[in-house]
């Protein structure tokens, strides 16, 4: 379990406050737009910022206490770094089974060629696709309880992120008590992944709900000025207007379906919470 | 830290051609028989080669992935240590080896016993020049981390030329003639503790910088 | 186990899973005591989240169509849950008997009240 209590960063005007809890066996999505403290939150449950303020826990123990072998059940993806690009597969087998006793070195070869990834070609020549996905098996490649990856399918095509997801969706089969703390932009991946979801806007958690609360209760209602002025606002969350009409989020969308069959619902999903919260 | 021994060795590696080329020049420089040349180019050499893989390391975010990995800030400072100090040592072996292999062949006059004062200091000498090169390279990061370096040797370079011209001839005189009093040992052990007191202040002070360095 | 989902449609997720479910237990797809796919297997292929698994599972159980065993596995019950299913329907059955009824007493045509119920459909749509 991953606790996060009041977790507060400052870098000049940005300030991060967050609270966040990941339960064993639970999958979390963390979504945002750039710049939103995503990457700053997770860097802290990593252990590689300090926070000015706060605790982060993991099973209970404080990240900066963790020892060598604590981290060996973590494993983890960053967005933006890996290993040498000098090396290649062949030589990070040999790395990871030093470090980590639990390291499965067939299973890390056969998903090597599962995902024609070549052993003995050097990072610097892979693509981003093969990148991707050497980062994400180097992750689950050691028995990890706890799997932190921020961004692992940005910058991909469909075909690759699905190969990631599934390659995640196999590992999560294989080790039920495992939990997933996944960033992500591109929210269609989340929705299909994860069980509950955070939004983080500047700094700040403005939603946490279970996904499929989102993907079942929230909607889109659109209609015109008049139609807004006589609608039942109760559990209208927020209110977009343009020329063209007026837009509105809620998460009650049984209530209106019910009692205004003539406004135009459409299905929530996480991509309109981004924009419309 | 096996696991980062085996990285950096890796990575040592991959530069075959350096490799092939400095042993060329040894066998070069032992058969025309300036031996404390070479083993003291050698030997700094993969000091600083040592070093340099913290530059691997930090290049392109890399720091934030590795210390995902089960490793924490004081292992990851004591395998550069080792590996430094190692490199050193297995370069000076070599190159003393190749020094007599090559001088025997080249048929020079090896006087190795005389020499051995100088080629026994090189070691420590080199290693604590390798170590200074890391918490330079932490704190300035790697680009910056050289030209610190030569900053330094440079003000070295100029306290010493300014320490020539402070003193006069005479007591520079009675300064050398102080020294060559000293039994050669007493000097070994010195100059080795002092390289000793260096390398750990150095330690201590990488300890220090990683441990205050966001990733 | 044939499950195919509308992600798209206005009906939730968990409840389309909870009536496909119990549509193959009563048609006898899915027999007595045989055990459902795992939370987890059936979210990664359905490409949903294993909550809305948990929570289809949960409801199954509720309505008495499925048992779950803790560190076993969730099981299709006993037959006589269906029994029960079935008598619940023959109910639903005789009510809507008697409202016909009552509507051709009244002296509504058979258009009529299909328009009726087809109204009253689309309200729980």
């Amino acid at each position: 379990m991953i606790k996060v209590d009041n977790l507060a960063k400052k870098y000049g005007d940005f300030g991060l406050e967050v609270s966040l809890e990941i339960p064993d066996g639970t999958v979390t999505g963390l979504i945002g737009k750039n710049g939103a403290g995503k990457s700053t939150t997770i860097k802290a449950i990593l252990g590689l910022i300090k926070p000015d303020n706060g605790h982060i826990t993991i099973n209970g123990k404080e990240v900066s206490e963790l020892t060598n072998s604590d981290k060996c059940m973590i494993g983890a993806t960053m967005s933006d770094s890996g290993f040498s690009m000098y090396l290649n597969a062949e030589d990070v087998i040999h790395i990871l089974k030093k470090m980590y006793p639990l390291f499965e070195e067939s299973f890390f070869r056969n998903k090597c060629s599962e995902l024609r990834i070549p052993m003995d070609k050097q990072f610097k020549d892979f693509s981003t696709g093969m990148r991707a996905k050497l980062r994400v098996l180097i992750a689950i490649s050691h028995k990890a309880e706890i799997l932190i990856l921020d961004e692992p399918t940005a910058g991909l095509d469909v075909e690759a992120r699905n190969e990631i997801l599934d390659l995640l969706r196999q590992y999560l089969v294989d080790n039920e008590k495992c939990s997933i703390l996944i960033t992500s932009h591109i929210s269609t991946d989340l929705e299909g992944l994860c069980d509950d979801i955070y939004l983080i806007s500047n700094g700040k958690v403005v939603v946490h709900e279970d996904t499929d609360v989102i993907l079942g209760n929230y909607a889109l209602l659109k209609m015109d000025e008049k139609s807004y002025e006589s609608l039942d606002k109760e559990y209208v969350l927020t209110t977009k207007k343009d020329s063209y009409g007026v837009v509105c989020l809620t998460n009650e969308r049984q209530f209106y379906a019910e009692n205004y069959p003539e406004l135009v619902i459409e299905n929530g999903n996480i991509d309109d919470l981004i924009l419309y919260i | 830290m096996r696991g980062l021994l085996e990285k950096d060795i890796r990575l040592l590696f991959k530069r075959k051609q350096i490799f092939i080329v400095i042993i060329v020049v040894e066998l070069v420089l032992g058969m025309s028989g300036s031996g404390t040349f070479a083993v003291l180019y050698f030997t700094m050499l993969a000091g600083i080669i040592a070093a340099g893989t913290l530059s691997y390391d930090e290049f392109d975010n890399g720091f934030g992935f590795l210390f995902t990995l089960p490793i924490d800030r004081k292992t990851y400072i004591r395998e550069k240590y080792v590996l430094c100090i190692a490199a050193c040592a297995a370069a000076w072996c070599i190159s003393i080896v190749l020094y007599i292999v090559s001088g025997i062949a080249g048929g020079q006059n090896i006087n190795f016993i005389a020499q051995f004062p100088e080629f026994v200091m090189i070691f420590p000498g080199m290693s604590m020049l390798a170590t200074i090169i890391l918490p330079l390279q932490l704190k300035y990061g790697s680009e910056k981390g050289k030209i610190a370096l030569f900053v330094i040797c440079g003000c070295l370079a100029a306290v010493l030329v300014f320490a020539k011209n402070l003193f006069s001839e005479e007591s520079a005189i009675g300064f050398i003639n102080i020294i060559h009093g000293i039994p050669m040992g007493t000097i070994m052990i010195g100059i080795t503790a002092l390289c000793a007191i260096v390398i750990f202040v150095t330690y201590s002070c990488s300890l220090r910088i990683l441990s205050n360095k966001e990733l | 186990m044939h499950i195919i989902l509308n992600k798209t449609s206005m009906v939730p997720i968990y409840e389309q899973l909870v009536d496909q479910i119990k549509k193959e237990i009563i048609s006898g797809e899915l027999k007595d005591d045989e055990m459902l796919p795992s939370v987890r297997t059936l979210s990664g292929e359905l490409r949903i989240s294993s909550l809305t698994v948990k929570k289809a599972y949960d409801k199954l159980e509720e309505d008495g169509f499925v048992v779950t065993v803790h560190g076993k596995g969730t099981f299709v019950a006993a037959t006589d849950q269906q029994l029960a299913m079935e008598a619940r329907r023959k109910s639903v059955e005789e009510e809507m008997a008697a409202a016909i009824e009552k509507a051709i007493a009244l002296g509504m045509s058979k258009e009529e009240i299909l328009e009726i119920a087809t109204i009253i459909m689309e309200e729980y749509r």
